[in-house]
């Protein structure tokens, strides 16, 4: 029977909510306003061939097998690892910690090897920051060290430069300027009004160039360009991407001066190009239960540090099993450090196969979040979204899953 | 970015055998490269070109122009390989078409429904008519092709 929908894109952490379906006998017929990653993200739930399935040892079992063996291994280890959760609802994300508490491990995201840094200093006051909405009241636009246009295509259209009220292609006056810092030229700079190019890991020079620029004193070309730029807004938002992130280090120490400095000429909001749909909820709900934004170990208490970070865990070889949940790090990280994980137990759940999932030990498929399962998640500004899934699941939901596998750890 | 892809008139004009002979139907190879560029004509319809000596330039232009493009009533080809259905064209395309500014500086809604519409991750033309390029007193707009981000779209008329 054909009906249509409405639903929230869960395929990059705009979380669109304005996607419409036609659905017939709950088959999605076709999308609406989503973009390519959008529609490919929800046309992709119903393909079988990319669906996980329950196995355990390569053996198609059930949901209930596969759970329980997932349980006795978590039991019998001695230093678990649970990694992931970026793609998941902040409920399935609640119990993924309870589960850690529990099992006194080790939790950790993607959030350690990108945002999570920048999340957790908004989260802590350290830069200031706003909502999406309210973009739409800035008169400067900043990417920096972002290509939106790739990850996420219609930030562009639905939260900044034209979606702005003040944006207009008619008339001579710019009343909203958008600008990006970049090392190459890409989509987002060819619509830019001001681009300001700079050479690869140089983000630090053009910050001390500003602070230089700010106080009065001699700087270079670039500094004095964007000092101007800074010193006419009265609204700055700036879109902080990976390419600013790699580039510092994760050490955002100039960054915060420089967004402390600009603050005196006028306001300034940083926003985090988050990736996965759901890593800022991920960082808040850790933020919320242990005080840290990823990273932490529940072995003595709450501890957090880089020695718990998914890469030096992996490393260092400190764990003796290890859960993935939504997460695809095989896929990334090099052979050699991925090699080092042989022989070590690995339950993965996961609604579509991976190159983590190949050869785990118990492979639990789950529900895809936002299509098949309900929930909630977090936007990339801090503002839960409520997902409304259009299809019937065929698979339990995340949360469902670590819920039954916590009720049977024996600890 | 996106216009540097795109071959010019007077490019694809050294490509062709420059003789004016008229034998396509159009008075000069110029006008037959503007005829190319618009899809009206391809690249075979010229007869020099099937001859020998021009087999690489005939090759090379029928590669770069395909086979089957389908070009819009609003004079738009859409290369839906290329287009990532950002939706940049269909707000900057409302912000243009959908508003009229009067000499005062005043911007009035036009109230004509959204020319495009993201279908399935890619662009689709909805409402050609409300165009400007359509109107009774057409305006060679070309928003969408200049806020095109991929270089997808192209006014070819």
């Amino acid at each position: 029977m054909a009906s249509t929908a409405t639903t929230v894109c869960t395929a990059c952490s705009c979380l669109c909510d304005d996607i419409g379906l036609q659905l017939e006998d709950d088959i999605i017929r076709r999308v609406e306003n989503a973009c390519r990653k959008g529609s490919s993200s929800l046309y992709g739930a119903r393909f079988e061939q990319r669906r996980s399935r329950h196995l355990v040892e390569g053996r198609e079992v059930g949901a209930d097998e596969a759970i329980d063996r997932a349980a006795a291994e978590l039991s019998r280890a001695r230093r678990p690892l649970i990694f992931g959760l970026d793609n998941s609802s902040l409920e399935a994300q609640g119990a993924g910690i309870e589960l850690a508490r529990r099992l006194r491990c080790v939790i950790d995201d993607t959030s350690s090897f990108c945002q999570g840094n920048l999340v957790g200093q908004i989260l802590s006051g350290a830069l200031p920051s706003c909502t999406l909405p309210e973009v739409k009241t800035s008169d400067l636009i900043l990417y920096w060290g972002a290509n939106p246009h790739h990850s996420h295509p219609r930030h562009l259209s639905k939260f900044t430069i034209y979606a702005h009220p003040d944006y207009t292609e008619l008339g001579a006056v710019r009343r909203v300027t958008l600008a990006a810092v970049e090392v190459r030229e890409s989509e987002t700079s060819s619509v830019c009004h001001r681009v300001f190019r700079i050479l690869p890991r140089a983000d630090r020079d053009l910050i001390s160039a500003i602070g230089k620029g700010m106080a009065g004193q001699e700087t270079s070309a670039d500094g004095k360009r964007v000092v101007d730029l800074f010193r006419k807004a009265k609204f700055t938002v700036i879109f902080a991407g990976l390419g600013l992130t790699y580039s510092l280090d994760n050490d955002y120490l100039p960054f915060i001066e420089m967004v402390k400095q600009l603050s005196s000429w006028g306001r300034v909001a940083v926003i985090p190009m988050v990736g996965h749909y759901n890593m800022r909820g991920f960082n808040q709900s850790l933020h919320k239960a242990a005080g840290h934004v990823n990273k932490v170990s529940f072995a003595d208490g709450v501890s957090s540090g880089d020695q718990f970070s998914f890469l030096e865990q992996v490393r260092n070889r400190s764990f003796d099993c290890l859960m993935v949940i939504g997460s695809d790090p095989f896929a990334s990280l090099p052979k050699s450090v991925s090699s080092a994980l042989e022989g070590i137990p690995r339950i993965v759940i996961d609604p579509y196969q991976s190159a983590t999932s190949e050869g785990s030990t118990v492979v639990i498929g789950s529900a895809v979040t936002g299509v098949e399962a309900a929930g909630t998640a977090v936007r990339m500004d801090g503002a839960e979204v409520k997902l409304l899934p259009p299809l019937a699941p065929s698979r339990p939901g995340d949360e469902e899953i670590l819920r039954r596998v916590m009720e049977k750890v024996s600890r | 970015m996106p216009k540097k892809d795109k071959m010019q008139p007077l490019q694809l004009y050294r490509y062709l055998p420059r003789s004016n002979c008229k034998k396509c139907g159009v008075p000069s190879c110029l006008a037959f490269a503007f005829g190319l560029i618009s899809r009206e004509k391809k690249p075979e319809d010229c007869p020099d070109m099937l001859k020998d000596e021009y087999r690489p330039s005939l090759d090379l232009l029928k590669e770069y122009f395909g086979e089957g493009a389908q070009v819009e009533k609003t004079g738009l080809l859409i290369d839906k390989d290329k287009c990532t259905g950002c939706g940049d064209c269909v707000i900057a395309c409302q912000k243009c078409q959908g508003t009229i500014m009067f000499g005062t500086g005043t911007i009035l809604p036009r109230d004509v429904p959204d020319v495009y519409k993201i279908v399935d991750g890619i662009v689709d033309v909805k409402h050609w008519e409300s165009c400007k390029r359509c109107a009774d007193r057409p305006e060679m707009c070309r928003v969408c092709e200049e806020r095109c981000p991929t270089g997808a779209l192209e006014l070819v008329k």
